[in-house]
């Protein structure tokens, strides 16, 4: 099976010009093809941090990342942009959805960035309005709709373009309980319809136990819940 | 307590959007900047009036004036029959040294003692030096010529020049007065000025007895006048010109005023969450209203502290163009400085923190009645703002159809002008947002089959309204301004185009060249009219006299016509029935008057009026006409040669226009003219009729120079202003760019997507600050213009003015789009995404 995801040796440090701090410090990771991989650790750890670097969004400082078999550390600014509206979906703890942008053309978004028609897109929009069930929200904006609601647009602007990978940051991080599990059997669900790989951070072990693997992030480095010796706690 | 925290919370808020500061300090500044500019442009002119009109008049109290000058032997008459009442006699005249223009006084040394004019003012003065065989000069102007006692002048009085020695000079208290002033003794100067036996007038100081007593013994052709109305009358001459400078400000202000409400309203939208935050945890109403008003006067102090300095410095330039002005069209001012009173200073400073704090009121008000729980819901702002847009577009067109009737109605008032002016941009300004929110939707839908980029950019203005309508107006009405007062510009220069066309019809204009552009000059040889009214190639000549009749509503320049073959060539009759006005002009005791005379003193044809003649004292004359006149705002009368004669003794000439047989070759037939004129022992001026157009377009584009800057200066504001309102606008938009990044917008992508929007932006501010302009235009010309200067004119676009106002529309909006889309397209995405 194919890597999805390939790093070796990364180091990401901020302030480098005063007083550097790793955040990531030779850090190495594989993920292939359809794997669910579950980041956890400390708020501040640099879980997202390592996260954003995997979409392009965070420059590579040193090590070696490749995504999809492109090597992030030779890539421009517009090939990393194209690689993620291709190829990556991105959720986040506070939603991010686009407030003047109602549901369905939040949702729609990246294929209108792509060049679908308007015709292409509603066709695409339609089952994944049915699958997040809110098939009778699209007109709403997105204030209007619960923490749960609007995560579940994230999940379908994440997913609308059938990603390879879809990155999540904290998903369930502003939600309750039950909100929580419902967001994450609808993304486990949907991720493995679509066969995409999904990165998850987060610092709550139940919310990691949907993964395939978990990894602990600690000292800017990734280490296997044995490696961790993970006590049976729930949360960070 | 609470107060200074939510100061704190203010001044950390603007560090960390400096360039926001900037901006909104920048607007205020520059809208100070102009408006305390002209008051102290204004001011200065007034006060050098009245230190001219203090060094030429000292005390004097009354005038003995006459029709064409008064005989020197009244004055010998007058001192044995009142030997009691202080009298002087004076001559004043202009001269030329080295094509600086001076004023030439003539006066009787030993009767100048007692009227503490600018001879006796000061004791370094060499006034004791005065006799018949030389001159003073002020002592400030020798210095600036670097002149001194017993060097030689070589001046020019009318068509002569004469070498005459300096005798020395003399200092006033307000030097600044007396600059360009050169003084003689009466004789000299009478004949130097070639006056004969005349003299202008005779000063007086004499009580209210006195002055009945010396009506009594004044013949008919004598008059006692008031020296204060006198200097009333010539101040109310500059009165329509300083009106149009005080609209031009005025107009900026309201530009300014709309653009720092525009950026203090942002200021308030970008914290509603935070203010929001601010009433959960408990902070009062009145707290965060406070808070918000004193953040703008805060501001706005130091905006206009700067703004009151940056406006001193501005009045140094506009008194250059303002006095040059003045000296064209009114009467010469020598004086060209600054006169700065604290009252200016604090005005400029009340006007900038006033303005700002009215303007921010509104947006104290929003802030203060925030709601906690709407205020995260941005589109409950928006959808609030969407169902505004209707009730606000009916407020916006009942208020601008008040303002239209205001603006129609047949009144003088210029401040019922002004206010309908305010009516209708404020009205067009209210319907702007919902224009903006339908047309934007449409090209949404239109664009979405083509561009999704371009479809987003359009929807972005619709579903922002509450942002970006406001913008759109503000710099609709920024634009607007600029694209009204062009087409009012452009509409005067046309409209005297064609004037100077219709009545410049001769085909040359011999005149004495004069001293002073807004003065005439010297008298014509008669043997020299003669010669051109019978050389050869010429078909017929007309002769014109320029002189000054007191009449019953004041003092007016009279043109003293013989017209072509007695038809109304070059003259524009615009009253109804001209040719039984012509008729009536040619035959009786009729007059022909100016239309800012027939507008301000509300005289029409068939309205008489009391002219103080030379022959018969007062007599009545009718208006058989009204007629185009742009030379003078302050009114001017025709009056036929031969009624002239009739009650005057003076028969000059000072200028002849010949028109040419129709086979001649015009240019051998100018030639041969000039060979006539300048075989004249006299210094004459030949133009042909183009030289006179080019020459009179030259004096009316160096009047308007200063609404030109002025204009420039309202396009700086309305830059400024439209820049800080879109970039705030972006800014706070930061995190949402962010997002489309992360969901693979690439930097072009952004790039386009931003400036497409604010192009939009422009390109709809500019389409609809066109109508504005135009309503704007007509207004001032229709209304502001015919109420401060009495002229009518039609409205003319100039070429190039809808595409001109277009462009600037669109550059200041893609400019004011671009900073922002770099800077987002350059910040980190994490980073945004991060921040809230």
């Amino acid at each position: 099976m194919s890597d999805a995801v390939s790093i070796s040796g990364l180091s990401h440090a901020y302030n480098r010009s005063s007083k550097p701090r790793f955040i990531v410090d030779n850090l190495s990771l594989d993920v292939s093809m359809g794997d669910i991989v579950a980041i956890v650790g400390r708020s501040g750890s640099g879980k997202s941090t390592l996260l954003n670097i995997i979409g392009g969004l965070e420059p590579v400082q040193s090590g070696k990342v490749r995504v999809l078999n492109n090597t992030l550390n030779h890539m421009s600014d517009t090939d990393r942009t194209a690689l993620r509206r291709s190829d990556i979906g991105f959720i986040y703890q506070a939603f991010n959805l686009i407030p003047t942008l109602n549901v369905a053309d939040n949702i729609t978004l990246p294929l209108a960035l792509a060049g679908h028609t308007t015709r292409s897109r509603t066709e695409a929009l339609k089952p994944l309005l049915n699958a997040i069930g809110l098939e009778d929200r699209g007109d709403d904006y997105p204030d209007v709709l619960s923490g749960g609601e609007q995560q579940r647009v994230a999940i379908a602007r994440a997913l609308i373009h059938k990603p390879a990978i879809v990155l999540a940051d904290e998903p369930t991080g502003n939600l309750d309980a039950q909100s929580g599990r419902n967001i994450l059997s609808l993304l486990d669900a949907l991720v493995k319809e679509q066969r995409s790989s999904l990165l998850l951070v987060t610092h709550s072990l139940e919310v990691a136990q949907v993964a395939d693997r978990i990894l602990v992030m600690s000292n800017g480095k990734l280490l296997t819940a044995e490696e961790s010796q993970l006590n049976g706690s729930l949360a960070w | 307590m609470v107060g200074a925290l939510l100061l704190r919370s203010s001044v950390t808020f603007y560090r960390q959007h400096p360039l926001q500061l900037v901006l909104s300090v920048l607007g205020i500044i520059l809208g100070v900047c102009i408006v305390t500019a002209v008051w102290i442009t204004n001011s200065s002119s007034k006060r050098a009036f009245a230190l001219s009109t203090e060094s030429l008049y000292g005390r004097t109290t009354h005038h003995i004036v006459a029709a064409d000058g008064v005989d020197q032997t009244v004055y010998s008459g007058f001192r044995k029959t009142f030997p009691h009442i202080l009298a002087a006699p004076i001559i004043e005249g202009h001269a030329l040294i080295d094509n600086n223009v001076f004023s030439l006084l003539g006066v009787d040394p030993f009767s100048e003692i007692s009227f503490q004019r600018v001879l006796v003012q000061s004791a370094n003065s060499d006034a004791y030096k005065l006799d018949a065989s030389g001159l003073l000069l002020s002592s400030v102007t020798s210095e600036r010529l670097n002149l001194s006692a017993g060097d030689v002048l070589s001046l020019r009085t009318g068509n002569d020049t004469t070498d005459i020695k300096l005798l020395g000079s003399f200092d006033s208290p307000n030097p600044a007065a007396s600059e360009g002033m050169l003084i003689g003794d009466i004789a000299l100067v009478q004949m130097l000025l070639k006056r004969g036996n005349v003299i202008d007038r005779i000063d007086i100081i004499a009580n209210k007895q006195e002055a009945t007593a010396i009506r009594d013994f004044l013949p008919p052709t004598l008059k006692l006048s008031n020296a204060a109305a006198r200097n009333q009358t010539m101040l109310a001459m500059t009165r329509g010109f300083q009106i149009n400078l005080t609209a031009m400000s005025l107009l900026s202000l309201l530009v300014g005023a709309f653009l720092i409400h525009n950026t203090m309203s942002f200021t308030v939208l970008q914290r509603r969450e935070l203010f929001a935050v601010k009433r959960t945890i408990g902070v009062s109403v009145q707290s965060l209203f406070a808070s918000v008003l004193i953040e703008a006067v805060l501001i706005s102090l130091v905006g206009s502290v700067v703004g009151v300095l940056l406006g001193l410095l501005l009045a140094h330039q506009l008194i250059q163009l303002t006095t040059q002005t003045i000296n064209d069209l009114y009467f010469v001012l020598h004086v060209q400085k600054i006169w700065f009173t604290p009252w200016l200073f604090f005005g400029g400073l009340l006007l900038g923190v006033g303005c700002s704090v009215l303007a921010a009121l509104l947006s104290a008000i929003d802030a203060a009645r925030t709601n906690p729980v709407q205020a995260h819901q941005r589109s409950a702002t928006e959808q609030k703002t969407r169902q505004l847009l209707p009730l606000l577009a009916s407020i916006g067109i009942v208020i601008m159809l008040f303002g239209v009737a205001l603006a129609t109605t047949h009144t003088q008032s210029l401040l019922l002008g002004f206010v309908a002016l305010m009516l209708i941009i404020v009205g067009y300004g209210l319907l702007l947002p919902g224009i903006s929110f339908y047309t934007s939707r449409a090209l949404k839908e239109i664009l979405s089959g083509i561009s999704p980029i371009l479809s987003m950019a359009a929807g972005s203005i619709e579903r922002n309204i509450s942002r970006t309508g406001l913008a759109i107006a503000a710099l609709s009405i920024a634009v607007s301004s600029t694209f009204g007062v062009d087409v009012m510009i452009g509409s005067f220069r046309t409209s005297v185009d064609n004037w100077l066309g219709n009545t410049l019809k001769s085909d040359v204009y011999v005149s004495v060249p004069s001293t002073v552009s807004s003065r005439t000059g010297g008298v014509l040889n008669k043997t020299l009219v003669a010669e051109i009214s019978q050389h050869e190639q010429v078909d017929s000549v007309s002769t014109g006299f320029k002189t000054n009749i007191r009449t019953s509503i004041g003092e007016f320049d009279t043109l003293v016509l013989e017209p072509h073959n007695n038809q109304p060539v070059g003259i524009n009759i615009i009253s109804n029935d001209a040719p039984a006005g012509w008729q009536a002009f040619i035959s009786d005791k009729a007059l022909l008057i100016s239309e800012p005379m027939a507008n301000k003193y509300r005289l029409s044809v068939g309205n008489s009026i009391s002219l103080f003649t030379e022959l018969r004292g007062d007599v009545e004359f009718t208006v058989s006409g009204v007629i185009r006149d742009y030379a003078s705002s302050h009114g001017q009368m025709t009056m036929h040669r031969n009624t002239f004669n009739a009650y005057w003794k003076n028969r000059s000439i000072s200028s002849v226009g010949a028109i040419f047989k129709q086979s001649t070759d015009k240019s051998q037939a100018t030639q041969d003219i000039r060979s006539l004129v300048s075989s004249q022992n006299q210094a004459l001026r030949l133009q042909a009729n183009n030289e006179i157009h080019e020459s009179s377009l030259a004096i009316f584009d160096r009047t308007f120079e200063v609404t030109r800057v002025l204009r420039w200066l309202t396009v700086g504001v309305a830059f400024v202003g439209v820049f800080s309102a879109l970039l705030a606008l972006n800014l706070e938009r930061a995190r949402e760019f962010a997002v489309l990044r992360a969901t693979g917008t690439s930097r072009k992508q952004l790039l386009v997507l931003i400036t497409s929007q604010t192009l939009w932006m422009g390109v709809l501010a500019g389409l609809l600050a066109l109508p504005l302009g135009w309503a704007m235009a007509k207004i001032l010309i229709h209304v502001i213009n015919l109420r401060s200067f009495g002229w009518s004119m039609d409205s003319f676009i100039p070429n190039g003015t809808i595409s001109s106002t277009f462009i600037l529309s669109c550059t200041a909006a893609i400019l004011a789009g671009l900073y922002p889309a770099w800077r987002l397209s350059r910040s980190g995405i994490a980073q945004q995404l991060r921040s809230e």
